[in-house]
């Protein structure tokens, strides 16, 4: 009798395990639909959908519902989601928005084994945006971003000036020389440089005149340091000489339309202008070059990014997919149809045209210093961001000295930490 | 007429036509560089008319996202909540100008101090009630909420007040009910205060952002103004779609304006001469 009590409890068991195996197998392929938040600056709401094609044809029971939102109010309608409690499953960042964000943001760890890994297979300054202050990773890197100068070549060439092999070593005074040169012999070329109305392309000057934001324990805002100042110095310089055009950062002109109309030789904008001067520029020959040394050579990275939140309702299956997007494989087919640099270090993206450009960029963006990164990730510098941009104005319209605009802006980081 | 007075006659006719004009130039601009090629919105010198008419610009726009559905549902919003606005409205308006109850002055002053409260100040206020109504995602969550205007309603007492109330009381005399009274009599005498008010509403509702960003978040429900902020990225724009699905954007507006403008000045101006 006891041996058949114990037979039958066994079998008993045996089957409560299979019911409940079917069931788990059975709960794991329900229909899920992930929301995926997008904002896009050509077409990538789309190629995001053609790139994951495969894996939702491998997962039937995975369904997307993609809400596109204008860049311009992203930021305020995702805020908006996560304090109703209704954040979306998935949404694309970008570097900015996780340095407001990132405390909302589901941790990478505990969705894959390996998260080290993970981080390896990423391009450090990306990895570094997506990390919180304690460095836990709660974002995937997707596309990279360089500051860089753009040329204007056929103005170049006009000149008799090969700018592509001068700008493999040049400097910022072997810059100013060449660009006085290509003024000259050309009659529509009325600025060497444009740089756009933004601190974050301003700092690409700083940065490779050996300036900083913060000191190097970023414990403490320190723009009052010698590099710093001799961008500002040389950036007012440009403007009072004319060869950067006032109408930027002193009006409203968008430096990218100066260029496309080929009155300015050189643009300091970044990798996303390749783009846009593909199907814009028909009238004359374009490339990027080689940042000018200053003290160092250096870029600005950034980039975006694709994160799930804590109060996603579909984490597990959210996670999944965004590992699937991120990996060499369709990172690569993303960044092709893009048109972006890829945020992956294996990344060997065949784009259709344009390979130097990007080759460029990657090559400016890997002698870039980690700290730039570093700077830009902290809510100090994204908070008095605005500010610097302003005190640059004043010193740009005379009303200030450059001494008196860094020592403003630590004064007022002061006060944030 | 003199020839002193048709000198100023002719003066005052090119003054008109050259503000005309000036307010005419960005909008022919827009629709004109709408027919540009990508490369030519950036040459310099400027011109107004194309080099090369193209309908590309077109083309791409409507192949990417669906303008169709959007502005299929930007036009159902328009016109419902247009009628629900107007509705409620003039017969708010009615009843603040010609019924006499405890706190009337007060309810029209809480309802004009609204105005003073920006929408984004009480916009997670907003999201959470739609969210607790169930109306989040939805174009009845578009149109309800914000269908009573204070503008509106401000607009329709003042018009209403100067309406004779020996009209009203000769009808009630006469054995009218009240809601006769206000269909047969308020509502033909309204005319111009209702076209004013739809005027104002249709291209509110029509040039809408904010709201409709809170309430939708399904792209198959967006209107077209969410429609065209998205061709403006974090960095990059496209100029040629944006031009182009502008110039379409703006076609509804500008003939909902003319089939009611005869009627507009009368209801802009009503109540502020008294008399």
């Amino acid at each position: 009798m006891k041996k058949l009590v114990l037979v039958l409890s066994v079998l008993l068991l045996a089957t409560i395990q299979l019911f409940a195996a079917g069931a788990q197998e059975k709960a794991s392929q329900e229909e899920v639909t992930l929301s995926v938040m997008w904002f896009n600056d050509a077409n990538e709401s789309d190629v995001f959908m053609d790139t994951i094609a495969d894996y939702l044809a491998e997962n039937p029971h995975v369904k997307i519902d993609m809400q596109v939102v204008a860049f311009s109010d992203y930021e305020q309608k995702l805020k908006l989601m996560i304090s109703g409690g209704n954040p979306p499953d998935v949404a694309r960042v970008t570097n900015n928005h996780l340095a407001a964000l990132i405390s909302s943001l589901e941790p990478i760890e505990g969705y894959v084994d390996d998260v080290k890994a993970v981080e390896t297979q990423f391009m450090p300054a990306s990895v570094a945006f997506a990390k919180d202050d304690k460095g836990i990773l709660r974002a995937y890197p997707t596309e990279a971003t360089a500051n860089g100068m753009i040329v204007n070549k056929t103005a170049f060439d006009n000149a008799g000036i090969d700018v592509a092999k001068l700008s493999e070593t040049w400097t910022w005074d072997q810059w100013e020389e060449a660009a006085r040169k290509v003024i000259a012999a050309n009659d529509k070329i009325k600025y060497g440089l444009a740089v756009d109305f933004t601190p974050h392309r301003f700092s690409t000057l700083m940065f490779q005149m050996g300036g900083r934001f913060m000191n190097s324990e970023q414990s403490a805002m320190q723009f009052n340091n010698p590099g710093t100042l001799a961008a500002i110095e040389m950036f007012k310089r440009y403007h009072d000489t004319g060869l950067i055009p006032k109408s930027v950062w002193l009006g409203s002109e968008n430096p990218a339309e100066l260029f496309q109309a080929g009155i300015v030789a050189s643009h300091i904008g970044g990798s996303w202008n390749i783009n846009t001067y593909n199907q814009n520029v028909k009238d004359f020959e374009w490339i990027v070059v080689h940042n000018p040394k200053g003290a160092i050579v250096s870029s600005v990275p950034g980039g975006k990014f694709i994160a799930s939140f804590k109060d996603s309702k579909n984490k597990e299956e959210a996670q999944r997919l965004m590992a699937v997007f991120s990996d060499k494989t369709h990172n690569e087919q993303y960044c092709r149809d893009t048109f972006n640099l890829s945020a992956r270090v294996d990344s060997e993206v065949q784009y259709p045209s344009n390979s130097e450009d990007f080759a460029r960029f990657q090559i400016d963006l890997t002698k870039t210093p980690a700290f730039t990164a570093n700077e830009w990730k902290h809510p100090v510098v994204n908070k008095v961001s605005t500010y610097i941009r302003e005190q640059v104005v004043e010193v740009l319209i005379g009303n200030i000295s450059a001494q008196e605009a860094v020592k403003r802006v630590d004064e007022r980081a002061a006060t944030f930490f | 007429m003199s020839k002193k007075s048709s000198y100023i006659v002719l003066v005052q006719y090119v003054v008109i036509v050259a503000f005309a004009l000036g307010t005419l130039f960005p909008v022919m601009w827009v629709a004109l560089s709408s027919f540009k090629p990508q490369s030519e919105l950036f040459r310099i010198p400027m011109t107004l008319f194309p080099a090369h008419w193209t309908v590309e610009n077109y083309r791409n726009a409507l192949g990417q996202g669906d303008f169709l559905v959007y502005f299929s549902n930007t036009v159902f919003v328009a016109v419902v909540a247009t009628g629900i606005t107007v509705l409620i409205n003039i017969m708010s308006g009615y009843a603040l100008a010609k019924y006499i109850f405890p706190g009337r002055n007060v309810i029209f002053f809480i309802m004009i101090a609204t105005l003073m409260i920006p929408l984004q100040v009480i916009m997670i206020a907003i999201f959470l009630q739609l969210k607790r109504f169930g109306m989040l995602n939805s174009l009845w969550g578009i149109i309800i909420p914000p269908s009573a205007t204070p503008t509106g309603i401000f607009l329709a007492r003042q018009y209403m007040v100067n309406l004779p109330d020996s009209m009203i009381e000769s009808a009630r005399l006469d054995g009218a009910k009240e809601i006769t009274i206000f269909a047969r009599i308020i509502i033909p005498l309204s005319k111009p205060i209702i076209a004013t008010i739809a005027i104002f509403s249709f291209m509110w509702r029509w040039n809408d952002y904010l709201w409709p960003l809170i309430v939708i978040t399904d792209n198959r429900k967006q209107t077209v103004q969410q429609a065209l902020a998205n061709f403006v990225g974090q960095l990059q724009i496209n100029w040629s779609n944006l031009l182009a699905m502008t110039t379409i954007s703006i076609i509804p507006v500008i003939f909902v304006f003319l089939a009611f403008q005869r009627f507009f000045m009368v209801g802009i101006t009503a109540g502020s001469v008294k008399g």
